[in-house]
């Protein structure tokens, strides 16, 4: 004859036990699921603000103290266009070519052929809209909109940012009288 | 007798939890998960309020170099240093085209327009507002604040940028 402490435990008490816990995990692992994907979205932005940061930067400084040789542009990014350049004269450097190519499917932005945005990012429109350039009075202004989106993971970690700043040439030069 | 000892410590094994100690381990449980939560939470935010920040520091950049822009037409149209530059002591607004200063009637939020481009006049509205402030602080020197203000899921920011415009053309 079996004594109590051998009996087990019922089915009903198996499925209680067995449903709180499945509970708990499922849970447990949804916040470790979110707390996965948040991480990705931050590491992102991470890259987008990286890239952005330098390749922005490091054209504004060299355009500030340049002549912007290329001519006037409008801005058209939204329009399926995969490459856009900007030619200037540095002082220091000499003709300096930037150049945004989107041909192979991921948008890099170079100087003189060499990429200043990594392939961790994909620059999905930029664009050099140069107003002023030539003697028409009025100081050159180059506007760049661009939109950044970062790669790797699912689409649903994937971020997308959008700025724009514009730069102004410190050259008097070429419209002063 | 020993039998029936064996018995008795059977049954007190078998009475599971009480109420207090079920409690117990579900506070315990809460306590582990709450800050995991909290944490998890104020993670997005910072993420977003990262992303934000980027865009607000570029639309301020944006905001000194058109001034300057502007003071440099001056100059190239021979009229004196800041001609084009007053009537902003209590904020003004510029887009990155404006070939002068735009008088402050509210401050609107920028704008996106289908090229992609920040303005005041087409697109849809962003959640960046941009005011320029020109003060003289000097005939011959002029304070330039750029102020960035926005809000974002834990309330409202502002990113200001301040440039010093100088008289040097002789």
């Amino acid at each position: 004859m079996k004594t109590d402490a051998q009996r087990g435990f019922s089915l009903i008490e198996l499925l209680v036990a067995a449903a709180v816990f499945t509970y708990v995990v499922a849970s447990i692992g949804g916040l470790f699921v979110t707390a996965i994907n948040i991480q990705r979205r931050a590491t992102g932005v991470q890259k987008i603000e990286e890239n952005a940061q330098f390749a922005l930067e490091s054209i504004a400084r060299e355009v500030r103290v340049s002549t912007v040789t290329s001519g006037d542009t409008d801005c058209n990014p939204v329009d399926p266009v995969a490459t856009a350049t900007l030619t200037i004269q540095h002082p220091v450097n000499g003709a300096v070519t930037y150049r945004y190519d989107r041909s192979s499917g991921v948008g890099i932005l170079y100087r003189n052929d060499q990429a200043i945005t990594s392939s961790d990012v994909d620059v999905a429109s930029f664009a050099f809209c140069v107003s002023g350039s030539g003697h028409d009075g009025h100081q050159t202004r180059v506007t760049m909109p661009v939109t950044i989106q970062s790669l790797g993971g699912s689409p649903s970690t994937r971020v997308t940012v959008s700025l724009q700043t514009t730069v102004t040439s410190r050259d008097l030069t070429t419209d002063l009288k | 007798m020993s039998r029936h000892q064996d018995s008795s410590n059977c049954n007190r094994r078998q009475r599971g939890f009480t109420l207090i100690e079920a409690l117990v381990a579900l506070t315990l449980l809460g306590v582990g998960l709450i800050p995991a939560f909290i944490q998890a939470s104020n993670s997005i935010a910072l993420a977003d309020s990262v992303q934000n920040s980027l865009v607000a520091t570029h639309l301020a950049q944006e905001g000194v170099e058109v001034v300057r822009a502007i003071r440099d037409d001056d100059w190239f149209a021979g009229s004196a240093f800041g001609a084009s530059l007053g009537g902003c002591a209590s904020g003004c607004l510029v887009q990155y085209d404006s070939p002068s200063l735009i008088p402050l009637t509210d401050n609107p939020a920028l704008k996106r327009d289908q090229t992609g481009l920040f303005n005041y006049d087409s697109g849809t509205a962003t959640i960046y507002h941009r005011m320029v402030t020109i003060t003289p602080v000097s005939p011959h020197e002029l304070k330039v604040v750029v102020s960035v203000t926005w809000t974002e899921r834990t309330g409202a920011k502002h990113f200001d940028v301040e440039d010093h415009l100088f008289d040097w053309l002789k």
